[in-house]
C-alpha cells in the first residue's frame, strides 16, 4: 500500500515534488472572498433577524466553509458540529455570564470567590473545548481528536504562562514550550498521534529578537505621543456639542484610528514576532503516527503585513472587507504550510471518542481563546 | 436513472475508492463494481448542507460515506432529505445578482435593531432589575468616583441642609404623582475637582450635586430645576437603561464579529462605547420634560432650567480639562429652546 499515489481527481491539483522519494503535499486554500462575502453577509442577516439564534448555524456555516474550502493531497476538511447543540452552548455560557456579572455587583466578595473557582475549572473547560473542535474536525472521513490531562493543562495553560508574565517575560519560552507541547502532542488524527517538541534555544533566540522590535517600537512611540499631544489637547476641548454634531464627530474619527494604530505597532508586531516564530517551531517538529513530517515557513513580515493591512481595510469600509480579509489570511497561512508524508495517507484509522463539550467550547469562543496563529 | 460521480469511505477508515453512485428511480444508490451493497433512502442518516463549492457528504447509518462536488444533483436528488433552514441559508446565498439588497437589508437590519430593538429590550431589562441591584451599582459607582475625581464638599453644612430639604420635597412630591422607582433618592454634595460644575444621577437614586455647580447657580429655583431634571433620570432608569444598551450593543459586535475580522474585532468593540454617547440625547429630553411636569406641579418656573443649563454650557465651553462625557448635561440651543416653549405652555 506504501507510496500509493494519491488520487487528485478532486479539488484543485496538489503539487508533488519529490523529495528524498517523498512527496511535499501542499496545502490549498479554494474560498474566494467573493463567495465567503456571500455567506457571511447571508450569515450576519440572519442573526441580526433572529436575535442572536442564527449565530449558532452561522458558526458552523463559517468553520464549514473554511475547513471544507481547505486541501490536502486532493481531500477536504469538514466540520460536523451540530448548530443546535452550540446554540444550547452559547446559552449556557450566556447565563452564567449574566449570573456572574449580577453576583460581581451584588456581592464582589462572592465574585471573588467565583474568579477562583474559574480558574480552579479552566484547564478542564480548555480540555473540553479543544475536545469537542477536534472531534466535529475531520479530514478524508478520520475525525480528529484530543485527549487533556486536568494537571498538565493546569501547569502548561495556566500556572506557566502567569509565571512567565510574574518574570517579565524571561521565562515565557518555558511556558511556550510547555503549551506547544501539550496541545499539539495530546491531539490525535484517528488512532495515530501528533507529536512535537520544541527546543528552548530557538525560543529565546525568537524571545530576544521580539525585545529588540520592542524596544525600538517603545523608541517610536515617543514620536507617536509627541504626535498625538496636540490630538489629545484638541479631544478635550471638544465638547459634547460638537460630539451630537454627526458631521464633526466623523473627523474626529481618523484621530482614533491613528491612536489604535500607534499601539498596535508598538505592541502587536513584537507579538506577531514571537508568536510566528514560535508556531513555525512547533510545526516543523510536528510528527504523526511518528513518520509523516509537517511543516511552516510563516514569514514574519509577510504575515504582519497580512494583519495589519487587513486591519485597517476592515475598518476603512466599515467591516465590509472582513471576509476578504479572513479568506486573504486563510490562503496566506495555507500557502505556507505543507507535509512530509512517509507513505500512503489511506491508512489512518479512526475509533471511537468522547465528543468533548460543546459549552466549554462556546466558553472558549467568548472569551476569545484560541490558540495557534 | 441518476449518475453521480464521487468517492466512497467505509466505515472508519481514510481510504477512498473513486465511484460513479447509480440512484434509480425507486429511491435505491448501487455503487456498481465500487461497492455491492445497495441502500435505500431510509439508510440515509446525514447530508450536509450546501455551502459555497464545497463538496457534499452523504452519510449511511452503517457508517459509510459518500462525498461528491455535484452540489445540483443532490439538491435536486434528495429534496426531502434537507431541512427548510439549510434550503433558505442555501436560496439567500445563491441570491448573487442583486448582492448589494442583501448588504442594504442587512445595514437596515442593524439600524432598526440600534435604534428601537436596543432601546426597547435595555427598558425592559431596567424594568426587571430588582432595587437591590441599582442600589449596589450606586454604592460602587460612589465609592469609584470619590476616589478617582471627586472630594469632601466644602459647602456650608446649614446650605446643604436646606437644598437637601428642598430636594425631599420635589421627591415627595414626585411620589405624591405616582412616578414609580423613585423610593431610594438621596442628595450628597461633593467638590467637582476637574469635573467642575454638573450634577448627576446613579442608576438607584443617588444624585450627586457639586460645589461648582451649587456656585454658578444664581438662585435655588435654578439648583431646584437641576435636581428635578436629575430626578426625571432616574424615574425614568436612564442609567440602567444605558449599561443595558451598551451591554447589548456589545454582544451584538461580537456576535456579528465572530471569527472573521480579527484585530479589528478589539476596536470595533470600542466603538460600541463611543456610539454609546449618542445615545444618551434622548434621554435628556424625556428628563427635561420630566422636571417641567413636576416644577409646574410644585407651583415653580421650570425656565429656570433653561437659564441654568445656558450657563452650564458657556462655562464648558471654557473649561480647559476635565471629561466632558461624563456630563448629563450638554445643551444645545435646540434642547434649550425646548424647554422654554414647553414651560410656557
Amino acid at each position: 500500500m506504501s507510496d500509493q499515489p494519491i488520487s487528485q481527481n478532486m479539488g484543485t491539483q496538489s503539487q508533488t515534488t519529490s523529495l528524498e522519494q517523498n512527496p511535499v503535499l501542499d496545502v490549498q486554500f479554494t474560498g474566494t472572498a467573493k463567495e465567503y462575502f456571500g455567506i457571511w453577509i447571508v450569515n450576519i442577516l440572519l442573526s441580526i433577524v433572529t436575535l442572536g439564534v442564527y449565530s449558532a448555524w452561522a458558526k458552523v456555516r463559517r468553520k464549514r466553509y473554511f475547513n471544507g474550502n481547505t486541501w490536502i493531497a486532493g481531500h477536504n476538511f469538514e466540520y460536523h458540529a451540530n448548530p443546535v447543540s452550540i446554540l444550547k452552548g452559547r446559552i449556557i455560557v450566556f447565563v452564567l455570564f449574566v449570573a456572574y456579572n449580577i453576583t460581581a455587583n451584588l456581592a464582589p466578595e462572592v465574585a471573588g470567590i467565583l474568579t477562583l473557582l474559574l480558574a480552579i475549572v479552566l484547564p478542564w473547560l480548555i480540555n473540553k473545548g479543544l475536545s469537542f473542535n477536534a472531534r466535529m474536525t475531520s479530514y478524508r472521513n478520520i475525525r480528529f481528536g484530543f485527549e487533556g490531562n486536568y494537571w498538565k493543562a493546569l501547569l502548561s495553560l495556566v500556572i506557566l504562562p502567569f509565571v512567565g508574565f510574574l518574570s517579565l517575560g524571561l521565562l515565557l519560552p518555558i511556558a511556550t514550550q510547555q503549551q506547544a507541547k501539550y496541545i499539539y502532542s495530546n491531539h490525535s488524527f484517528g488512532d495515530a498521534k501528533f507529536k512535537t517538541y520544541i527546543a528552548l534555544k530557538p525560543l529565546y533566540k525568537a524571545l530576544l529578537m521580539a525585545g529588540l522590535l520592542l524596544a525600538v517600537s517603545l523608541l517610536l512611540i515617543g514620536g507617536i505621543i509627541a504626535g498625538t499631544t496636540g490630538i489629545l489637547a484638541m479631544i478635550q476641548t471638544i465638547d459634547e456639542n460638537t460630539f451630537s454634531d454627526p458631521g464633526e464627530f466623523i473627523l474626529f474619527l481618523p484621530f482614533i484610528f491613528i491612536f489604535y494604530l500607534g499601539i498596535i505597532f508598538t505592541f502587536i508586531l513584537p507579538y506577531i514576532y514571537y508568536s510566528v516564530r514560535s508556531f513555525n517551531l512547533a510545526i516543523n517538529h510536528l510528527t504523526l503516527d511518528g513518520k509523516h513530517k509537517f511543516g511552516s515557513n510563516v514569514k514574519v513580515a509577510e504575515y504582519a503585513w497580512i494583519l495589519v493591512s487587513n486591519l485597517i481595510v476592515t475598518l476603512l469600509t466599515l467591516g465590509l472587507m472582513a471576509p476578504w480579509a479572513h479568506v486573504r489570511k486563510m490562503k496566506y497561512l495555507a500557502a505556507h504550510f505543507f507535509i512530509l508524508p512517509d507513505g500512503s495517507l489511506d491508512e489512518f484509522v479512526d475509533r471511537e471518542r468522547s465528543e468533548g463539550n460543546v459549552t466549554s467550547s462556546e466558553f472558549m469562543d467568548l472569551d476569545g481563546i484560541d490558540f495557534g496563529l | 436513472m441518476y449518475e453521480i460521480k464521487g468517492r466512497l469511505f467505509s466505515k472508519i477508515s481514510s481510504e477512498s475508492t473513486d465511484c460513479v453512485m447509480q440512484c434509480l428511480p425507486d429511491g435505491s444508490m448501487e455503487f456498481g463494481d465500487a461497492f455491492d451493497k445497495v441502500y435505500t433512502l431510509a439508510d440515509v442518516e446525514n447530508i450536509t448542507d450546501r455551502l459555497g463549492s464545497i463538496p457534499r457528504r452523504i452519510t449511511f447509518n452503517d457508517g459509510v460515506v459518500f462525498e461528491t462536488p455535484d452540489n445540483d444533483s443532490i439538491d435536486a436528488l434528495f429534496s426531502n432529505q434537507i431541512s427548510w433552514l439549510a434550503k433558505l441559508s442555501d436560496s439567500l446565498d445563491q441570491w448573487r445578482k442583486p448582492l448589494i439588497f442583501l448588504v442594504v437589508a442587512t445595514v437596515l437590519a442593524i439600524f432598526i435593531v440600534f435604534k428601537y430593538g436596543l432601546p426597547v429590550g435595555a427598558r425592559i431589562a431596567a424594568f426587571l432589575t430588582p432595587d437591590i441591584v441599582a442600589q449596589t451599582i450606586d454604592s460602587s459607582a460612589l465609592e469609584t468616583i470619590d476616589s478617582i475625581m471627586l472630594s469632601q464638599s466644602n459647602l456650608p453644612e446649614e446650605r446643604q441642609q436646606a437644598i437637601t430639604r428642598e430636594f425631599e420635597d420635589l421627591v415627595s412630591l414626585a411620589q405624591r404623582m405616582n412616578y414609580p422607582h423613585l423610593d431610594n433618592m438621596q442628595l450628597l454634595f461633593r467638590d467637582g475637582g476637574s469635573v467642575g460644575a454638573n450634577a448627576f444621577a446613579l442608576p438607584g437614586g443617588t444624585v450627586i450635586a457639586t460645589d461648582q455647580f451649587i456656585e454658578l447657580s444664581e438662585n435655588d429655583d435654578e439648583i431646584i430645576a437641576v435636581l428635578a431634571h436629575e430626578i426625571g433620570h432616574v424615574r425614568h432608569q436612564h442609567s440602567l437603561r444605558q449599561i443595558y444598551e451598551a451591554m447589548g450593543l456589545y454582544a451584538m459586535f461580537t456576535m456579528i464579529g465572530g471569527g472573521g475580522i480579527d484585530l479589528s474585532q478589539e476596536v470595533v468593540n470600542q466603538a460600541a462605547f463611543v456610539f454609546q454617547l449618542n445615545a444618551s440625547r434622548d434621554f435628556e429630553t424625556e428628563s427635561d420634560e420630566f422636571a417641567i411636569d413636576l416644577l409646574k406641579a410644585g407651583g415653580r418656573d421650570p425656565s429656570y432650567l433653561a437659564n441654568i443649563l445656558r450657563r452650564l454650557t458657556k462655562q464648558c465651553e471654557d473649561c480647559e480639562d476635565g471629561p466632558e462625557w461624563l456630563s448629563t448635561h450638554p445643551a444645545p440651543d435646540g434642547r434649550i429652546k425646548a424647554i422654554i416653549d414647553k414651560s410656557r405652555q
